[in-house]
Parts: structure tokens; C-alpha cells; sequence
């Protein structure tokens, strides 16, 4: 009798340790497709979809991971170890190429078909970063593109025209000191953010585009090589604005997102930055700021040239994913329900260009705010460089942002001298730049395109 | 041939206490230091074939501006952080080391930040010196010290200077707690006959206290100055490097190549090259503060 309990109590221990080594196959046995995103905070329009997109079908079970500041490290180990995500996301700072090149992502050449890619905007599939040894990695989801976002109660407070925002650079200086002054210390005219690496791509590059000057970090698509001289006279334009105390205080120390916290907190009248910021002040980033967004200003007299945009922020299979089928699947799936994102809240400007309709942003959740919506996505000037050569670079000491980050904190001291500066990098950029093309990343007929021209481009 | 075996086995026994730690330091100290010098001969980005390219990357090293600049700003605060840690920290065990009311009150909250999150002492003290509504900036204008905001982070001297005092508030109670140990060892009868002889306070520390930690003092003063150099967490809350790269030190241009390069790409195998270069730099410091302490060491010179 004893021994018979015992003998049970054993087989259900037994089941139990069995069942919990298990646990997915007793649940149910769809193939799990990990899908992994850069993702600092909870939730996201890309796991609700895939939340939604499980309970609507019974092929495949998607596992959405999200990882914050680390996730290229965590992505790298995942690699490293063979135990890859299926999908996962790639961001810009972490080039399709090289990912490609070790052999850790498929083609999708089979899932894109020609018909299917006439449905999204041309720049998707022109960037040259999406692309190894001729095929085709990735298709991005996002367009990315710069506005003027400005506060328009502070520029009724001022006694400026709210919908009047400022056209040229000379009156956004003239604007951010009537604001800075109105603002009696509490709110100022300009946001600026030196201690964020990207500032100088969005206060400097993105004007030198739109103003038909270079591409982006200097670069010069009609000679092929790096000329960061043009950079000069923006450079100095916002040292003066800096001079003239219309900045924010803490520009030379402040970051983008404590900037932002202070724009949506009606501290901050006007600053450059992303399109996505539609969504961000409407979730994770609540405001009350009445707030609008326009093009970027150039300087009196500078005819317009196409305007700066880039979409490299993509997702990719993992080449030795345990379902690569369920995955490229699943794949196509997001790239052609980019349109359902809305109802997730997502007002980014999309790839799929149906989801930039205004049927689209109608389906966008109607107890939020979403503000400067036709504005933040309005990209009818806008294109993306086939090749932005930066990117291709091993180069050898501080890079663009870190040098200019240093000039301006001399530059306020009255101690900078930028043209050696401006100089240095030219040196060292081409330098890289040579390396690049002996090494075949990049090829003399990319970096200098024949009858180029940044107004038709 | 008794005493033989009973020194084998009390040595087996040493052998086998000190095994775990051993194979610990061989896996989690050894083989990267012997990988991360593998990669350094490479060109490698963490994910494409490694490329052998010799001392390539040190003779990079030795022309990179920035890196020195980086070497010269860890070597300012392993000079400057001890030179201020160490009297706070000596002084503050010395006053708690007496009979005094509410001691160990006192010696908690001085250990309290010892135990605290360097991350979010950072975010205060950078939210204390920002310029912007910064607790220090409204003390002083409200105070009539100043008219208009400083940007304490934004110039070279002053985020340096923030730095220095970040990390002596953030540590002196560690180093204190260690020099409160020493000072215990120290006999009661030598200050009472020193009290009798009519010794004052500061002959008291400079004759007695200082001279018999001996040792100790040594340790404790390496110590500082190796972690002053070591700083990476307190200066990328802080000040993230900047203005520019002013305040960067070695390990924030390590990690900076090694894994977020801001544009471009990551050169795992430079910033291998220039860790070890950090590392020499960090050991030829410590062994020439070892030789130079020696010299002066009490024990070494008197007995």
C-alpha cells in the first residue's frame, strides 16, 4: 500500500519535471517566430499587431522581444551563439552589410516581387546600405525625415504668428530671441542638443541637403569626396544663435531626449527634429503643447534643393532561424500591414505607401492627439541618397559629431578654430573613403554619379 | 616522514580552497585579456571574418589625439580624485573613530552612497548641476552669487571638477570604513602616551595615526587611484564624455569602439588594441606608485 503511493507520488513527480522541460509542445505545437526590436519601452505598435496578428490565425505563434540601449549587444550574442531571433530589427548605427556579409541574414529577393514592391515609396529599395553582393536584404518600414517643430502658444505669447513659423534661417534667429526674451527664464527660443551624437546630421546636414550644398557629412556627390568646409557656415550661425542667449541653457550638455522632455513641457519654443516625434508626443511622451512642425528654414535667398530623408531602420531574417519559412512569412506580413500599424497608435511616415494615406491615419486611435500629422509627413520633396558613404567607413580617430561636439564647446569660449578642424576631418574622411573603395564596399561610379544634381536627384 | 604528510595535506587543502577562485580569474579574467590581445592583431567589427593586420592597430594607437586626450584625462582624475578621496576619507575615520555621539549614525551616512547606484547618483547629481532649474544654479542665484546659470557640465574645468567631487562623496565612506579598520589595529596606550607627552591633534595624525596604518594606507591609496582611473559608469551618466570629448577617460573610448562608434562602424579590433594599451598604462602606474611608496613606507624605512 505504502509502496503504491510512493510509486505514484514518483510518476507525478516524474510528469511533472517532463512537462515543465516541455512546456511549448504541451501548449500547442505552432512554430514560434521570435521577432526582435530595439524597443525601450512596453508594448509598441509592432507587438500589438503581432499580439492581434496571433489571436487572428492559426499558422504560426509570433514571440515579440523588445531590448532597450543594448540590443545590438544582445542581438550580437544571440548571433554569436547560433541561437538567432528570426526576424529581427536593424537599426542604422548597425550596418545591413556587415550582417550580411557574415552570412547571419537571407535575401528576401523571393518575397519581393515587383508587383508587391510598386506598392511602396521608390526610396525603399534604393539605398545602397539594404544591399549585398546584388540582392536585396531588407525592406525598411519607416521613412525618416527632419521638421522645424515649434510651439505655437509661446509664439502667440511672443506676439509672433502661429502660423507663420520662421521661413529663413536669419528669422529663426530673429524669432528665437524675441522668444527667448518673452519666456522671462522659464521658456527659450531654441532647443539644441550638442550632447547627442546625432545633432549636427539634423542641424547642419539636413540644411546643407535641402540647401543643395552636399549630402550628408559633407559629402559631395559631384566630385565623390568628403568636403566638410560647407558645414562652416551653419556651424558658425548657430554658435551666434547660442551667443545671443536664445538657447536653451544646458545645449552644450544636454542630450535629445531631455530636450524633447523640455519641449513637452512648453520650455522649449522651436527645434529640429525627427518625423517620428507625431507619435512620440502623442504616447510615450504625453503634451499639452499646442505644437506644430514646418520645413526646415535655409538661409535668405538659398533656392530649395530636395530635402534630406533616409529610411535604413529595417527588419531581416535570420538565416539560421529554426522556421525560415513561418518567418519569411511572417516577414511579408508586417511589410504589407504596415496600414494596420495605425490603429496601434503609429503615425511614422511608412514605407507601404497606402499607409501614408488619409484613410490610413484615420484609423489612428481617436482618444490620443496626434499634431502636425500633414506636416511631419509630408515628404513631397524629399529623397533618400542611394549611397550615403559615411556609413561605409572604417575611420581612424574622432569621427564628424565628436569634432564638432568639441569645436562648438570651444566655439563658446571663442576658442575654436574650425577650418583646421574642418580640414583634419577632410584628410581623414577621404583617407577612409579610399580605403572603403580599394576594399570594394563602395564604388568611384556610386560616390560620384554622372550629371548628379541635387535639386533633380 | 608525519610532518611531511601533514604539510601535504595542509597545503592540498590550500590548493583545493584556492581552485574555485582560481579557475574563476582563468575564465572571467585570463581568457578575455588573452582574447581581447587575439583581436587586437585583427580587423574585425564582431560579426565578418577577422583580418590579420599585425601592429597595425598599435601603431594607430600611438597617432590617435583622442586617445591621448583620453589617457591625459584618466591620469588628472587618478591624481586629483586620491588627492582629495583620501584626506576626507582619513579625517572622517579618525573623528568617527573616537567616543563620539552618534558615531555610527554618522559612519552609515557617509557609507550610505558606497552602497548606492553610481547610475542614479549620477542622474541626481547631473539633474544638481544642470543648467536649467539645477538645485546648485538656483542656490546661488537666489543667493545673489550669480546672475545667470552656469553650465557647471558644459565647460572642461568645472565637469571636471563635478567628476572629482562626485566620485570623492561617492567613495570616501568606502575608503573610510577601511581606514576605520586600520586605526583600530593602532594600540589605545600609544596615544595615551603621546597624549601625555602633550601631543596635539594634527602631531597626533602626522606622527602616530598616518606612519602606523603603514600598510594599509598604501592599499588603500592604490586603490583609489586605480578606481579614479578605472571611472567609466560616473562619467557616462554625468557628463557622457563631454562638452566634446573634455571629460572622456580610456574605458569610454574603449566602449566606444568596441560597441556603439555613433556613425560608422564598430572596430572591435582597435578598441581591443587600444584596451591593451590601457591596460599597460593603468599597471605601469601601479607599479610605479608600489615603487615609490615602498621608499617612504614607515615599516620598510624604520623596521
Amino acid at each position: 500500500m505504502k509502496h503504491g503511493r510512493i510509486r505514484i507520488l514518483a510518476f507525478l513527480v516524474a510528469l511533472l519535471l517532463v512537462s515543465s522541460l516541455f512546456p511549448a509542445a504541451m501548449a500547442d505545437d505552432k512554430p514560434e517566430i521570435k521577432v526582435w526590436q530595439r524597443n525601450s519601452g512596453k508594448g509598441g505598435p509592432v507587438h500589438d499587431y503581432l499580439a492581434d496578428f496571433n489571436a487572428n490565425q492559426d499558422e504560426l505563434t509570433a514571440v515579440y522581444e523588445g531590448y532597450g540601449e543594448n540590443y545590438a549587444n544582445m542581438l550580437s550574442m544571440a548571433l554569436a551563439s547560433n541561437d538567432p531571433p528570426d526576424i529581427f530589427e536593424i537599426q542604422s548605427t548597425m550596418p545591413l552589410i556587415t550582417y550580411a556579409e557574415a552570412g547571419h541574414i537571407l535575401p528576401v529577393d523571393d518575397i519581393i516581387t515587383e508587383e508587391f514592391k510598386a506598392q511602396f515609396h521608390p526610396s525603399s529599395f534604393a539605398q545602397k546600405a539594404l544591399y549585398f553582393d546584388g540582392k536585396l536584404y531588407a525592406v525598411p518600414l519607416r521613412i525618416m525625415h527632419y521638421k522645424l517643430l515649434y510651439n505655437k502658444d509661446l509664439f502667440e505669447q511672443a506676439g509672433l504668428d502661429p502660423n507663420r513659423p520662421p521661413q529663413t534661417l536669419e528669422e529663426l534667429r530673429e524669432y528665437a530671441k524675441i522668444l527667448t526674451e518673452k519666456g522671462n527664464g522659464v521658456s527659450y527660443g531654441l532647443g539644441f542638443y550638442v550632447n547627442y551624437g546625432d545633432i549636427w546630421l539634423r542641424y547642419i546636414d539636413t540644411i546643407a541637403v535641402a540647401s543643395g550644398d552636399t549630402g550628408v557629412y559633407g559629402f559631395d556627390y559631384k566630385t565623390g569626396k568628403f568636403d566638410f568646409s560647407s558645414h562652416k557656415k551653419f556651424f558658425h550661425f548657430w554658435v551666434d544663435v547660442y551667443r545671443d542667449g536664445s538657447m536653451f541653457p544646458g545645449a552644450v550638455t544636454l542630450g535629445v531626449e531631455q530636450m524633447r522632455a523640455n519641449f513637452a513641457q512648453g520650455n522649449v519654443a522651436m527645434m529640429i527634429d525627427g518625423n517620428w516625434m507625431t507619435t512620440q508626443y502623442a504616447t510615450n511622451i504625453p503634451t499639452e503643447v499646442n505644437w506644430e512642425a514646418a520645413p526646415l528654414p535655409l538661409f535668405e535667398g538659398t533656392p530649395r534643393a530636395k530635402d534630406y530623408m533616409t529610411c535604413d531602420i529595417t527588419f531581416a531574417i535570420a538565416a539560421n532561424g529554426k522556421n525560415v519559412e513561418q518567418a519569411k512569412a511572417l516577414y511579408q506580413n508586417i511589410l504589407e500591414h504596415q496600414m494596420d500599424f495605425r490603429r496601434y497608435g503609429e503615425a511614422d511616415t511608412k514605407t507601404f505607401t497606402a499607409a501614408n494615406t488619409p484613410e490610413a491615419f484615420a484609423l489612428l486611435p481617436k482618444d490620443k492627439v496626434f499634431r502636425a500629422l500633414d506636416e511631419m509627413n509630408n515628404v513631397s520633396n524629399h529623397a533618400a541618397f542611394p549611397v550615403e558613404p559615411h556609413k561605409f567607413l572604417k575611420l581612424e580617430g574622432d569621427n564628424r559629431n565628436t569634432v564638432f561636439n568639441n569645436e562648438f564647446a570651444l566655439a563658446i569660449d571663442g576658442s575654436s578654430n574650425i577650418d583646421a578642424a574642418i580640414e583634419d576631418l577632410n584628410q581623414r574622411y577621404n583617407a577612409a573613403l579610399e580605403k572603403a573603395v580599394a576594399e570594394g564596399a563602395v564604388t568611384p561610379e556610386e560616390l560620384a554619379p554622372e550629371g548628379f544634381d541635387y535639386f533633380t536627384r | 616522514m608525519h610532518a611531511t604528510r601533514a604539510r601535504l595535506k595542509d597545503s592540498l587543502s590550500a590548493y583545493v580552497m584556492v581552485t574555485p577562485t582560481v579557475l574563476l580569474f582563468l575564465l572571467f579574467c585570463v581568457y578575455p585579456i588573452l582574447y581581447v590581445l587575439r583581436v587586437s592583431f585583427f580587423d574585425y567589427n564582431g560579426l565578418t571574418q577577422m583580418n590579420w593586420i599585425g601592429l597595425y592597430n598599435y601603431s594607430r594607437v600611438m597617432r590617435d589625439a583622442s586617445w591621448w586626450n583620453s589617457v591625459v584625462n584618466t591620469l588628472q582624475l587618478g591624481v586629483l580624485v586620491p588627492l582629495f578621496q583620501i584626506p576626507v576619507a582619513l579625517i572622517s575615520a579618525v573623528l568617527l573613530n573616537r567616543a563620539l555621539k552618534g558615531r555610527n549614525f554618522f559612519r552609515t551616512v557617509l557609507f550610505l552612497p558606497s552602497i548606492t547606484s553610481t547610475a542614479i547618483m549620477g542622474i541626481i547629481f547631473a539633474f544638481m548641476f544642470s543648467s536649467y532649474n539645477g538645485i546648485v544654479n538656483n542656490m546661488l542665484m537666489s543667493s545673489g552669487v550669480i546672475r545667470a546659470p552656469i553650465e557647471w557640465l558644459g565647460k572642461s574645468f568645472s565637469a571636471k571638477a563635478v567628476i572629482v567631487l562626485f566620485s570623492v562623496w561617492s567613495s570616501a565612506g568606502f575608503y573610510m570604513v577601511l581606514f576605520l579598520a586600520g586605526l583600530q589595529r593602532i594600540p589605545a596606550e600609544i596615544y595615551e602616551s603621546a597624549a601625555i607627552d602633550g601631543t596635539n591633534g594634527w602631531q597626533t595624525l602626522r606622527h602616530i595615526t598616518i606612519p602606523l596604518l603603514g600598510d594599509m594606507l598604501r592599499v588603500i591609496v592604490m586603490l583609489s587611484i586605480l578606481n579614479a582611473m578605472k571611472l567609466f559608469d560616473t562619467v557616462k551618466v554625468l557628463t557622457g564624455g563631454g562638452p566634446g570629448s573634455k571629460t572622456e577617460v580610456m574605458t569610454m573610448f574603449i566602449y566606444k569602439y568596441y560597441f556603439e562608434p555613433g556613425s560608422g562602424l564598430v572596430q572591435q579590433g582597435y578598441a581591443s588594441a587600444v584596451a591593451m594599451v590601457g591596460l599597460l598604462i593603468t599597471g605601469v602606474v601601479a607599479v610605479l606608485y608600489l615603487f615609490a611608496s615602498r621608499r617612504g613606507s614607515y615599516l620598510e624605512t624604520r623596521g
